[in-house]
């Protein structure tokens, strides 16, 4: 691991070494920036958000270009631009405010992933992953960072997929063949992460009788005398009531903390009655708590999937999978419905770096120690192949990142040899952040460069 | 000194946890020395390769003494595990007598065992080292010990859970629901080839919550009218108004409203409904209730006491909705309800055995060929007592597979999980390369029968489908028939049928609707020649242009598919010019439009049949060229095959551990294994490389095997010229015509050079030098294992493993010895096979 020195000196060192960077005043500024928080305290913290019907590369395209930046853009050559000099497209006016932390990054491609409608656990495992979990090969990345940074959740996964309710299956997953479970609806998740910060309810007594009743009724099974495996079965089992009601006795501990950062969450979205909009802001407010009590450190959160039925974004209910193919909205072009969706979905990135942002934390704030990625789950487009997964990143000044604020920066394109996968983008976040590992992830069988490893010019 | 409690030899029993025997000393008082007869069976058999100057696999055996300790139980380990497999020595130098191989394994087993170190144990418990059970002895008629399945709690599976709380919603007939929604699938199952469900499966850390989850969702679902009714549950007027705006836009909202049960049950609802604490006897007719649709059954005295005491402290901090959901969630929370009790009752008889109490019974009865709890009549026998003797057994067990009205799913499952051949859903293949549509759209659920590999593997179920229904010679037959269904569902009747209307459809009916807007662009222009069509015919039912709907004004035709549509048949119609001569002709049966599926029909590419000018068989299943049985299929070929290309590793490895009951051990870590690129050799030239000494120990137990499949592409299409597929091979392009999102087109399908297919192998290990030997090719290949009866007897080994959930050890060797003269006796019938095993003392005795 970097010692903050290290990481004070690699970072401004990275920064100022990409080309054409060193000269630009507003970066000097924001390093100067980056250093002094640099010293204060804080974990690092992750945000995954995923998104459906994929995200065209030409949206991410900053509109104000030079023509030869543009041509070079077309025909997917590598750029590496200062954003502070461009505008950003219009959907990301709810986070120009954020620009100086704003990565936008293209071109890293995943062949390598089930692409396509639904890619289940593929984009975060790097892998052909489909809806059977033997098709799952490791840890997401997004669990092995929550690994690397303890917390008493480790790792929270919230989804708006599907439009479902309570505790259902993740789209990450926790190690080979076992997808990680997601709180569903807001009130499954305020019931399973903040119960120890709430004044209990008649139910909430009864739930902690219960599982202390599934304890006690467990510890009879015990006394059955069949052999190792049989009585591991039982064992098992016992030990995960035992581990519900031990974190949440540890979390008991925390309790003032919690109840300090209790999500403020309206009585009809706790009682699961709610539209996709609201839904997604409560889990916004859910995110920000658990991470201000300290749960957790790595929130993937699913905005939508394509059986998403999304109200409360336009007047009508999207049907995204009718919008991945091009059908208009009740005469609302189906571009325009995309974009609506984008749009909103920055209102939702927004509110969470202004949440993180505004949370002190040491001599800064909680966000300088957070990387913000909005990638979508399908790639390019509705029907994608894995050409392209385009990125939004917004980073705080600690992120131990180099290129990660106020860049537009397209990677070479598919078999050009400095090509970079979504495997070499995983492996730069956890090789920065002290997981020293030769690459994660599958290889594109496709692709006849040497791909395996880090991107270096990120980590310098 | 040592001295150990052996009740019975190690190899008789073949699992060493079940011989009992434990280690009388403890790891501090032990001193390893190696006796001296254990010292001269290393000498003789072990140091000749393993001894430092050779040390073959940098392993020896001439310095154990010197090991650290854990370098010392790692080597042991390794080293029972091959001489008890019968591995090592390797066949080509001097084999161990029995005896010697006996002593060697047990004493290597108990210096594990006095560090609980040994892993053997744990291994024989999973499907796929359920071959390391030598199998000569199992079926030599030698082994006397009496079988019975350890006592054990067996899992359900998902479709089991499903089942189990459509149970507690007391659903029957088209009520029972396939999923419910907000009801999450809590365990990951493994789709490998082989036995799928086993006894060895536990509830996972991970799976708890959702478990809980689910509960609660139950729960809350069992109670909702009740709640309703006591005004605990209202809806907003959002609810009301969503509902007025149809089905569709409330089910957008509210997704979870899709499915309610009509009402909550009476003991429920008092509890609800009463004012105040219940008293005793309402609290007890709800836990009574909860357990019945939950287990079953009635709670035992303690059972009630407990659920009485969790309802007693909740009720007061609580209420009654939150006690009664705890007690409710608590049972369905029950290890009972997640997992198949299976220990036995009664008293032991002479060999320590119990019988399965008479209701385990009819639970194992009932799962073995189902995935329901046992009906009425089963569950009768056991309160009766009439589920005790081996007759019982066999007169519920013919019952349930003699009754048309139970679904008995479990049976095609096996040869589902036997052959492997579902597996075709996981293997991604290019489109361009297939020439269409070939992916189901990575929709990747158990909603893609269509598409071509749901297809194809729906083929290969009707294949099994037609083979049980004769049910005589079934393995022999599965292996070796030359008749398969194509685009077909295994119906004759409903096939020719389909063939006629389709006939006339495409000669008539689509060519009338073809000839008469040929030209038109304009949607009004096409929809009034439609609707003059439909005057002239009003008899004409023409997919997704309803004649009813057309006659409402504001409907339009919408052009982007009809005009795909009728391209397609512009092509069909030029391929198939038509006229009175060619009025017999079938097309593509199935197929409602030649827009909508014009996929479908791709997947007989994979038969070597061409979509356009095949004659889609109504009467099937039909004769087919250059196939012989389930295993030139072309689910089973693409199951095992890569991405890109074929994969003889993994056929010849089927074959060897499927058929032949071999085995190959994992690849060693230390082997990076890659076949060299080489655009001048085929698959099986650059194979070579595992022909290299290291490498050829455990290849050499499957190219030779697999080989012989390479008449075979990764498509499944018979070939005898293989594709080198590399850039600078491609010599030219051939136009096809492909299928790609529904519409026919026009492709440039590369061509490349070729090799000659070299499809001969070598078989051993049949036990029968009548057998074993070179082959020529697959039909030689299949013909020889279909003679076989060590094939024969793997097959019931694998049964047997089915049916049981577990491996066979050799205690078993009794039922299945029995299970095998079943099998010939009935002249291959898988009835009979399935009956002696469900009969037999390994299904009905625990120990």
């Amino acid at each position: 691991m970097n010692s903050r020195r290290d990481f004070i000196k690699t970072s401004t060192a990275g920064l100022l070494g990409m080309a054409g960077l060193s000269a630009a005043p507003g970066l000097r500024a924001a390093v100067g920036g980056s250093s002094s928080s640099a010293v204060s305290v804080g974990v690092p913290r992750f945000i995954f958000l995923r998104k459906s019907n994929g995200t065209f590369p030409s949206e991410l395209v900053p509109l104000s270009l030079s023509n030869s930046d543009l041509k070079r853009e077309e025909n997917k050559e590598a750029l590496d631009i200062d954003l502070d000099r461009h505008e950003l497209p219009e959907w990301m006016e709810p986070i120009a405010g954020h620009k100086n932390n704003l990565t936008l990054l293209q071109g890293l491609s995943a062949k390598m992933c089930t692409m396509g409608h639904s890619t289940y656990q593929s984009p975060l495992a790097v892998s052909r992953s489909a809806e059977r979990a033997s098709t799952i090969p490791r840890a997401s990345v997004d669990v092995e960072l929550g690994r690397m940074f303890a917390s008493p959740f480790e790792h929270v996964e919230l989804t708006c997929a599907m439009n479902q309710k309570g505790v259902v299956r993740g789209m990450s997953s926790i190690g080979p063949k076992q997808p990680n479970y997601a709180f569903a609806s807001p009130s499954a998740a305020y019931r399973n992460l903040f119960a120890a910060g709430m004044k209990q309810t008649g139910e909430d007594v009864a739930r902690n009788n219960l599982h202390h009743f599934l304890s006690r009724n467990l510890a009879s099974y015990d006394s059955r005398s069949l052999d190792q495996l049989e009585s591991q079965k039982i064992g098992t089992y016992a030990r995960s009531v035992e581990d519900l009601i031990s974190r949440n006795r540890l979390l008991s501990t925390m309790s003032d903390q919690i109840a300090a950062n209790l999500p403020k969450l309206e009585k009809p979205v706790l009682d699961d009655r709610y539209t996709v909009k609201e839904q997604q802001l409560a889990f916004v407010e859910i995110l920000l708590s658990a991470m201000r009590a300290g749960l957790t450190n790595v929130v993937t959160y699913t905005l939508d999937n394509l059986q998403t039925r999304c109200d409360g974004i336009v007047e009508d209910t999207i049907d995204l999978h009718e919008i991945g193919h091009n059908k208009a909205l009740n005469g609302m072009p189906a571009l325009e419905v995309r974009e609506a969706v984008r749009a909103h979905h920055m209102n939702v990135v927004s509110r969470i770096v202004e949440g993180l942002k505004a949370t002190p934390e040491g001599r800064g704030t909680m966000f300088d120690n957070t990387m913000i990625m909005y990638l979508p789950e399908n790639g390019e487009t509705h029907h994608s192949v894995g050409t392209e997964v385009p990125f939004l990143i917004l980073a705080g000044d600690n992120v131990k990142l180099s290129m990660a604020r106020r860049r537009y920066i397209r990677l070479p394109d598919y078999d050009d040899p400095e090509h970079k996968t979504l495997g070499n983008w995983y492996t730069t976040i956890l090789n920065a952040y002290g997981h020293d590992i030769e690459h994660y992830g599958d290889l594109d069988v496709g692709l006849k460069i040497e791909q395996k490893g880090s991107i270096r010019q990120f980590l310098t | 000194m040592r001295v150990f409690l052996f009740s019975a030899g190690l190899s008789l029993l073949g699992h060493p946890a079940l011989t009992g025997a434990t280690p009388d000393v403890t790891p501090s008082e032990h001193e390893f020395k190696i006796p001296e007869h254990i010292g001269e069976l290393f000498e003789f058999y072990c140091h000749e390769c393993h001894e430092s100057g050779m040390a073959k696999g940098s392993i020896r055996f001439d310095n154990l003494e010197d090991l650290s300790h854990g370098q010392r139980l790692d080597l042991m380990n390794n080293a029972l595990e091959q001489v008890y497999s019968g591995e090592m020595p390797p066949k080509k130098a001097d084999q161990p007598t029995e005896k010697e191989r006996e002593d060697l394994s047990e004493w290597i087993w108990r210096e594990l065992k006095i560090f609980n170190a040994s892993k053997l144990e744990d291994k024989l418990r999973y499907y796929k080292y359920g071959n390391y059970v030598n199998h000569d002895k199992l079926f030599s008629g030698e082994i006397e010990a009496k079988p019975a399945t350890p006592a054990r709690r067996w899992r359900v599976n998902n479709l089991i859970y499903v089942e189990r709380v459509n149970d507690v919603f007391e659903l029957e007939g088209k009520s029972r629901q396939d999923k419910f929604f907000g009801l999450i699938l809590p365990f990951n199952e493994t789709q490998d080839p082989g036995v799928r469900y086993y006894d060895n499966e536990v509830v996972e850390g991970g799976q708890f919550l959702t478990l809980l989850s689910n509960a609660e969702w139950i729960v809350g679902k069992q109670l909702r009218d009740a709640l309703i009714k006591s005004g605990q549950l209202t809806f907003p007027k959002e609810y009301q108004e969503a509902k007025k705006r149809g089905q569709r836009y409330f089910l957008s909202r509210y997704q979870d409203e899709a499915w309610n049960p009509r009402s909550t049950a009476k003991p429920l609802e008092a509890v609800i409904m009463h004012d105040g604490i219940p008293d005793d006897t309402m609290l007890q007719e709800a836990i009574a209730h909860q357990f019945k649709v939950t287990l079953q059954r009635q709670p035992t005295k303690a059972e009630e006491e407990n659920y009485m005491g969790l309802l007693a402290r909740t009720l007061e901090t609580s209420g009654n909705t939150s006690a009664l959901k705890a007690m409710m969630t608590g049972v369905l929370m029950e290890p009972e309800f997640l997992y198949r009790n299976e220990f036995g009752g009664g008293d032991r008889d002479q060999h320590g055995r119990v019988p399965l109490t008479p209701r385990e019974a009819a639970y194992a009865i009932s799962y073995a060929l189902t995935d329901r709890i046992p009906d009425d009549a089963l569950f009768s026998a056991a309160r009766r007592g009439e589920l005790k003797t081996k007759s019982d057994y066999e007169r519920e067990v013919r019952r349930y597979l003699a009754d048309g009205s139970i679904d008995k799913p479990r049976i095609l499952r096996f040869f589902r999980e036997y052959f492997g051949y579902d597996n075709i859903y996981n293997v991604f293949k290019d489109e361009d390369r297939f020439g269409g549509d070939y992916n189901p759209r990575r929709i990747i659920s158990t909603h893609f029968a269509w598409k071509v590999p749901g297809k194809v593997a729906d083929e290969a179920d009707t294949l099994v489908e037609w083979v049980l229904q004769k049910d005589q010679d079934v393995l022999k037959t599965l292996l070796t028939t030359d008749r398969f269904f194509v685009h077909h569902s295994g119906d004759n009747k409903e096939m020719a049928k389909r063939a006629e209307q389709a006939t006339f459809d495409y000669q008539v009916m689509y060519r009338e609707l073809y000839e008469r807007t040929k030209g038109m662009k304009n949607s009004d222009e096409i929809t009034k020649e439609i609707r003059e069509i439909y005057k002239e015919h009003p008899d004409w039912k023409i997919p997704y242009l309803n004649n009813s709907n057309l006659q409402d004004k504001s409907k339009k035709v919408n052009t982007f598919y009809f005009l795909r549509d009728m391209d397609n048949l512009g092509i069909i119609y030029a391929r198939n010019p038509g006229g009175p001569e060619s009025r017999d002709k079938v097309y593509l049966p199935n197929v409602r439009t030649p827009g909508h599926g014009a996929s479908d029909p791709l997947s007989v590419s994979m038969y070597n049949l061409d979509m356009f000018e095949w004659s889609y068989e109504p009467e099937q299943p039909v004769r087919l060229e250059n196939r012989i049985g389930m295993l030139t299929h072309p689910a089973w070929l693409v199951a095992n095959s890569k991405n890109a290309a074929t994969d003889p590793i993994h056929r010849g490895k089927w074959v060897r551990e499927k058929l032949l009951g071999g085995f190959v051990r994992d690849v060693p870590i230390t082997v990076d294994a890659k076949v060299p690129e080489d655009p001048d050799k085929t698959l099986r030239q650059k194979f070579a490389v595992s022909e290299a000494k290291n490498c050829w120990q455990c290849h050499e137990k499957m190219n030779p095997l697999g080989y012989v499949f390479e008449s075979y592409d990764d498509f499944g299409r018979f070939r005898t010229e293989e594709n080198i597929e590399y850039p600078e091979n491609i010599v030219g392009h051939e136009t096809v015509m492909r299928a790609f999102f529904n519409r026919y087109e026009e492709f440039q399908m590369p061509i490349y050079k070729t090799r000659k297919v070299d499809p001969s192998g070598y078989l051993e290990g049949t036990g029968d030098p009548s057998l074993d030997g070179p082959v020529e090719d697959v039909n030689d290949l299949m013909t020889r294992l279909a003679k076989s009866e060590k094939v024969r007897q793997v097959f019931v080994r694998h049964a047997f493993r089915y049916f049981m959930g577990r491996n066979e050890t050799l205690a078993d060797a009794e039922t299945l010895i029995e299970a095998d003269k079943a099998y010939v006796g009935s002249g291959g019938s898988f009835t009979e096979l399935m009956v002696s095993l469900l009969t037999s003392d390994s299904f009905i005795y625990r120990n």
